[in-house]
């Protein structure tokens, strides 16, 4: 169907599935209601409003390349409800409407509330059953994605082809291989650890990835074994280092498993790592569960809903307690406490640091990529951030379809813990605005593409299942493969004469003929300008420097003496001695100090001498991102209030910046023009080598001063991404 | 105010040089064009912005560089340990150290108790311990000061101080009684913070400084008419209050419709409240609506009439040719209007004002402001509840009070502009609530008070000429604390313009410090500003010759003052959105003193960077065309016309 007539840029495989004329849609701005003419779409992708005026569809400000200012995308639907004088009701698949409605109202996952109008006795309504059904897919294979995918393919496939390719344009590490895992270690200078393909066919636990990092010295039959006694199997295995310490993540012990001695030696040394003092930490301690963090989403929704905010009668001045009432800040609040104590602990000496949870597979993930982000500047650059999502989320098997509820399934699963992490590091990025490369916009990017089903990074629970739907999406596709010819949507045209490649290699084997796009593609999504607004321009990495020389030396001699051993709980900000530190029976007794929860300070007298004692704890010296109290945590309004009004100057100053970006680096570009044309002259003195000295890190301020080193410095302020890519 | 004098914090704020302490700088930065007291200022307000840090000094970005870079500037630290060792007040010329307590122990809410040596001078209160490191310094000026209390002993021999502060905390102090010395610690404190009470001078009076640029020139009355474009036809500058005579708390020039003649103005004066009769404040210079400012009229119970005032409003309407109707906006709640009216008082009522439109903004008094301010110290010092903090805030109501008042300038603003209609603006004085109304109104719709020059205006002419209480309002060096005519209005005002300010980033010249500063100088009684009530006071003290301006300190580095993103929106109407989805308590300001609250990165920092690696890189740029010509001119032959000009790089903001 021709895009003029439909009046929207269809997605290749996206079909009209319903169309009503003679609707108007309403907007409210500053209490007054305008309303628009138009004509309602309902594709098997969205529902689309055309403004009978232009007729054409709406360029949307936000740059997007899939969507139109006044679309929504069917995932992103929340409900849909229809109203008449009388009677309101919320439509779900199934439900028949009895009535005649005169207002549809969809409320979509991204707080916006779309508000059409319908002449009365007009045909038009029938649309609104139309999109009830469509909203929530029979089964999943009814998502529009894997029509969309398996058009798609052939197109990824001509791209392929068609450019010749270079793993560093398209950088960002999957952690879906071997190599990703093995240059993760070699970055953080891990040592005791190897990689294991022991998982490979998912047999030793079916929601972790493949690749699992384990102790060097287990052999994969002791890995093997040691995974009945976690849940899900989820065992204790290697994500970070830092300055000596390792980071670990670990389910629950199965406590009702019988272990021999010898099995629980080797669990204690999966445990203890590579270090001789282990601290586990129970994530689930004082942190809100996943419902509970559901129940605030929802609250927060309704808080910052239109028809809570715009009520003129009642001026909104119970808005703070109502915020409060949501408890999501003090979520965000306790998530980020929780993240620093973690980070103090791995900031201070050598040890091994464990998370625990119940599955691994939730507030393990928020807690770990904090950690991560607030201690290693590498995290904060936007190439970082995305092989951070992928390190600790999409490999680490966070169920994205159920607790984003793709499906429809259940409601009871539903927790955007993926959302409140994005809070999180929205907190710290307003309050340290200079140490992230990425912006606002990009964390509301990534926030809004977890509501557009199209990518495979937030469409599943685990690898497992990426790889099972990935593979019969192949053979789907074999099928088809020659009814195909019409290449990208119309909206691809813009991008297409620019370089957009995919990484050699991104896909596995099998896997290959049919690749999801990941969401990290974000030329799929926004066009080359708007992305540039992802990019901070007030970026300093002077931290970067600080943290990669201080790196403390491990000492792996004394992981091998057990009497040397030590093992803490950390809960409630204090250190506990375990009464065990593994379930059964056999299993050997922590040295009984005290079972009295005591500080830190208390424990540290106690301490025998010999022992290295533990720094005092929370020592905000040192820690770059310290908690943060109430005070400071602001509700992330450019995001969750951004439909109501308001936020139009902030972007007018982040655009200014980003301007005055892009001129310093034409000006750049501009002075090494001219640079080369003085050395290309005849009598071209040789002061360039001494003037333009190539000190890649030259960090800002303190050559501000000093032309000489300008180039240089900033040179590092921007393309520090590209700098650090080609560092690994 | 609380802060670690160590090169780490300073260093970040401050280039080097600065970074030895007070005492210091005036001897290593010569070239400082204001003197050692400029520096030390900033550094008090670097402090200040950077909270109290006692022991948590700032690893932020920039300190952290210097940390890894710049260790080895080993003279500032041991310059710095001298001094420390001293534990001795730095002190600007004039000020004299009046008392010296060792040995008294301060009682931080936030790190303990810290021991140390008390210094008291004319102008402010000094504490300093080398027991830690970095050396602990508490630096106040007395100016802060509401009320000191002497705490009876808990043990026999030892006793403590209370000092009350009005910028949000409170100071205990602990020492042993019997030494002879600590006595006169609290009697010094008593005398040089409340001078006033005990008869003898500010320290303003006292404090001679030489500042680059004049801070008494910044406001002139009759040009900042000129600017507005008066006198016009309808509108004349009027001398009828050049004594004071007409209005004690009015300024001696006031700008009147044209038409009325002097006679009248004394009848009118008589009808309203303190003879504070109705003056124009701002005139739009297209559609020649105004906003006039004046004090309620004397209706009284009976409804008492007055011809003359009835007459005056008309010409006020008349003056504007686009609309035939006047809103007169009175900022009281309607119900109090009403009770004012019994006691003499009153408003306009639309049957004697025809064509007059009277609404209520339903502000509420300054008593009412006063008990909210109270409330927020309570929660936001010195303990804060991290699980009830919004709630908290709720409490308090002073955010709701904030949205009142941006919500009621909004609306005169949205009659003057849309509606381009004159508006009359009251209350009962006509010198707390309308100067807050007015001046925010002027801020929304006049793009000249946004830059620093128009805001010092903006202050001056709303506030001071036209009689806002400072001197009652605040209680300069008065002892009576519980004075019921104490009141935060201007601290609300200045909250105000913070919360526009961050609404509407980019369109103010100023920065936060710049409100800090102006804050922190209301309490200081370092600079002549803001004492006395009104104009025919300050004329009386003298207070231009004798004490010296904020401006001229403010003006003397407007560097500092300086927002980079700042963009001129000329001829826009910034209309802040007032409600409290959109509204935030100034943390930076109200809770600046908990150290848990380290202040964001100021990014304007890192914005100003990148301008000046553009203008290094242009004229790098320039440079390299003028060196690349000259050669190609030199290497080529003399045959060779020299018209290879340098193409100046164009660019722009």
């Amino acid at each position: 169907m021709s895009d003029r007539l439909v009046g929207v840029r269809l997605l290749m495989g996206e079909k009209v599935k319903g169309e009503a004329r003679n609707v108007r849609k309403c907007s409210f701005n500053k209490q007054l209601c305008e309303s628009i003419a138009g004509k309602l779409l309902c594709t098997n992708f969205r529902v689309a409003f055309v403004a009978v005026e232009t007729g054409t569809p709406q360029v949307a400000e936000e740059g997007s390349l899939l969507l139109g200012a006044d679309d929504v995308a069917l995932s992103c639907i929340d409900r849909v409800v229809a109203v008449n004088n009388s009677r309101t009701k919320i439509l779900t698949a199934a439900s028949n409407l009895k009535f005649q409605p005169q207002t549809l109202l969809i409320y979509c996952k991204d707080f916006r509330l779309l508000h059409f109008q319908f002449e009365p006795d007009s045909r038009a309504c029938e649309i609104i059953p139309l999109i009830a059904q469509s909203c929530q897919p029979a089964s999943p294979r009814k998502l529009f994605l894997f029509q969309y995918s398996v058009e798609v393919s052939n197109d990824l496939d001509h791209r392929q082809l068609n450019s010749n390719f270079d793993g560093e344009l398209y950088p960002t590490r999957m952690f879906e291989t071997q190599l990703d895992w093995e240059m993760e270690l070699a970055r953080t200078g891990a040592s005791g650890w190897r990689v294991s393909l022991v998982n490979e066919r998912f047999e030793a636990s079916a929601s972790l990835s493949k690749i699992l990092v384990v102790p060097r010295k287990i052999l994969d039959l002791d890995i093997k074994r040691a995974c009945a006694h976690f849940n899900e199997g989820r065992i204790p295995r290697w994500i970070w280092h830092h300055r000596g310490s390792d980071l670990l993540r670990m389910s629950n012990f199965q406590s009702n498993t019988y272990a021999q001695r010898d099995g629980l030696s080797k669990l204690e040394e999966l445990l203890y790592g590579a270090q001789s003092k282990l601290v586990i930490v129970d994530v689930e301690d004082e942190l809100p569960t996943p419902p509970e963090i559901q129940l605030a989403h929802s609250r927060l929704k309704n808080v910052c809903s239109y028809e809570n905010c715009s009520s003129v009668r009642d001026p909104d001045d119970k808005w703070l307690s109502a915020l409060e009432g949501t408890r999501w800040l003090e979520a965000v609040r306790l998530c980020l406490k929780k993240a620093s104590e973690v980070s103090s602990l791995l900031s201070n000496q050598c040890l091994t640091v464990a998370l625990q949870e119940t599955d691994d597979r939730d507030l393990a993930c928020l807690i770990s990529s904090l950690v991560q982000v607030m201690l290693d500047p590498y995290w904060r650059t936007m190439l970082g951030f995305q092989s951070l999502v992928q390190k600790e989320w999409v490999e680490a098997g966070h169920r994205f379809s159920d607790r984003f509820n793709h499906h429809w399934t259940t409601d009871k699963d539903e927790s955007p813990v993926f959302l409140l992490f994005l809070d999180c590091v929205w907190q710290l990025l307003d309050h340290y605005p200079v140490s992230f490369e990425f912006t606002d916009t990009y964390l509301m990017a990534i926030h809004d593409s977890t509501h557009i089903l199209l990518f495979r990074t937030f469409l599943f629970n685990c690898p497992r299942e990426r790889a099972y739907i990935q593979q019969t999406l192949a053979t789907d596709r074999r099928t088809r493969s020659n009814l195909f010819s019409n290449g990208w949507p119309r909206t691809r045209s813009t991008v297409r004469g620019e370089q957009v490649v995919l990484k050699a290699g991104f896909f596995t084997r099998e896997e290959s003929s049919c690749p999801l796009p990941p969401v990290w593609d974000w030329s799929l999504q926004f066009p080359t300008k708007h992305q540039r607004l992802f990019r901070n321009a007030l970026y300093s990495d002077t931290q970067l420097l600080a943290q990669n020389g201080t790196s403390v030396h491990s000492n792996t001699e004394q992981a091998d003496a057990p009497s040397l051993r030590s093992v803490h709980l950390l809960s409630k900000g204090l250190l506990l001695v375990p009464a065990q530190l593994l379930p059964w029976k056999g299993a050997s007794v922590a040295k009984k100090l005290s079972r009295l929860s005591q500080s830190l300070e208390s424990l540290l007298e106690m301490e025998q001498p010999q022992r290295i004692p533990l720094p005092p704890f929370l020592d905000p010296v040192g820690l770059p991102f310290p908690p943060i109290p109430a005070p400071g945590l602001r509700l992330w309004k450019s995001c969750y209030l951004r439909w109501l009004s308001a936020g139009v100057q902030r972007k007018a100053r982040d655009g200014q910046i980003a301007a005055l970006a892009s001129q310093i680096q034409s000006l750049e570009r501009r002075l090494r023009g001219e640079a080369d044309g003085r050395n290309a002259a005849p009598n071209g003195l040789d002061r360039q080598g001494n003037q333009i000295p190539h000190r890649p890190n030259a960090p800002i301020p303190a050559c501000l001063s000093e032309t000489a080193t300008m180039e240089t410095s900033f040179s590092t302020s921007v393309s520090k991404g590209r700098a650090i890519a080609a560092d690994l | 105010m609380d802060r670690v004098v160590t090169s780490d914090s300073l260093a970040a704020k401050k280039p080097p040089r600065l970074a030895s302490g007070s005492g210091q700088a005036s001897a290593e930065s010569p070239e400082s064009p204001a003197g050692s007291h400029v520096e030390w200022c900033k550094q008090l307000i670097a402090a200040t912005i950077s909270t109290q840090l006692s022991t948590i000094t700032v690893p932020d970005a920039v300190s952290k560089d210097y940390r890894v870079f710049r260790r080895p500037d080993l003279r500032v630290l041991r310059d710095g340990n001298k001094l420390a060792q001293m534990e001795e007040a730095p002190l600007f010329p004039g000020e004299a150290i009046t008392a010296i307590a060792k040995d008294v122990t301060y009682i931080c809410p936030f790190i303990g108790a810290i021991s140390g040596t008390l210094t008291v001078t004319e102008y402010k209160l000094y504490f300093k311990s080398v027991e830690r490191d970095p050396p602990f310094t508490l630096d106040v000026p007395l100016g802060v000061v509401n009320r000191i209390e002497r705490i009876a002993g808990i043990q026999e021999n030892s006793c403590g101080l209370e000092i009350v502060c009005k910028d949000m905390r409170n100071l205990r102090f602990a020492y042993k009684q019997e030494e002879h010395g600590k006595l006169e610690i609290f009697e010094n404190l008593m005398q040089f913070a409340f001078p006033v009470s005990k008869n003898l001078p500010l320290f303003a009076l006292k404090y001679k400084e030489n500042y680059p640029v004049q801070g008494w020139k910044v406001y002139d009355a009759v040009g900042e008419y000129k600017r507005q474009g008066l006198p016009n036809e309808s509108w004349a500058i009027s001398k009828i209050n050049s004594n004071y005579e007409l209005c004690d708390t009015y300024p001696s020039v006031v700008v009147v419709p044209t038409s009325v003649k002097d006679d009248d103005l004394c009848k009118v004066a008589a009808f309203r409240t303190r003879g504070r009769i109705p003056v124009l404040s701002w005139i739009h210079p297209e559609s020649q609506a105004t906003i006039t400012r004046c004090s309620q009229p004397m209706v009284g119970p009976n409804d008492k009439r007055c011809k003359e005032d009835e007459k005056y409003l008309q010409t006020i309407m008349d003056a504007n040719a686009q609309s035939h109707k006047l809103i007169i906006f009175d900022a009281r709640q309607s119900s109090v209007a009403d009770a004012n009216k019994a006691k003499g008082g009153g408003y306009e009522s639309e049957t004697s004002y025809s064509n007059a439109e009277l609404l209520f903004l339903e502000i509420h008094n300054i008593h009412v402001m006063r008990e909210s301010l109270r409330k927020l110290k309570d929660v936001v010092y010195p303990v804060i509840d991290d699980s009830k903090w919004l709630s908290n805030i709720d409490i308090t109501h002073w955010l709701q009070y904030i949205r009142i008042l941006l919500a009621g300038a909004v609306r005169i603003a949205d009659k003057i502009e849309s509606a381009k209609t004159s508006v009359v603006v009251h209350c009962s004085d006509g010198w707390d609530r309308t100067s807050q109304l007015t001046s925010l109104t002027m801020l929304i719709l006049d793009s000249y008070y946004r830059t620093i020059k128009g805001f010092e205006v903006l202050i001056e002419k709303e506030w001071l000429s036209f009689g806002h209480r400072f001197a009652v309002r605040i209680g300069h060096g008065d002892e009576n604390h519980a004075d019921a005519d104490r009141s935060p209005i201007f601290l609300q005002f200045i909250d105000c313009v913070w919360q526009m300010t961050k609404q509407f980033p980019a369109a103010f010249e100023f920065n936060e410090l710049f409100l800090l500063t102006i804050l922190d100088h209301l309490y200081s009684c370092l600079f002549g500003t803001f004492l006395y009530n009104c104009e025919q006071q300050r004329v009386k003290e003298e207070v231009q010759t004798n004490t010296v301006s904020l401006w001229s300190y403010i003006n003397s580095q407007l560097e500092e003052f300086t927002n980079p993103f700042y963009v001129n929106y000329e001829n826009h109407v910034l209309y802040p959105v007032a409600s409290l989805r959109h509204l935030e308590l100034w943390v930076n300001y109200y809770v600046r003193w908990n150290p848990r609250m380290r202040p964001q990165v100021p990014i304007h920092q890192n914005c100003k960077e990148l301008l000046s690696i553009r203008a290094e890189l242009q004229k790098k740029v320039e440079e390299l065309q003028r060196e690349v010509s000259s050669m190609a001119v030199s290497s080529s032959s003399e045959r060779a016309s020299p018209t290879h000009s340098v193409s100046p790089v164009q660019t722009t903001v």
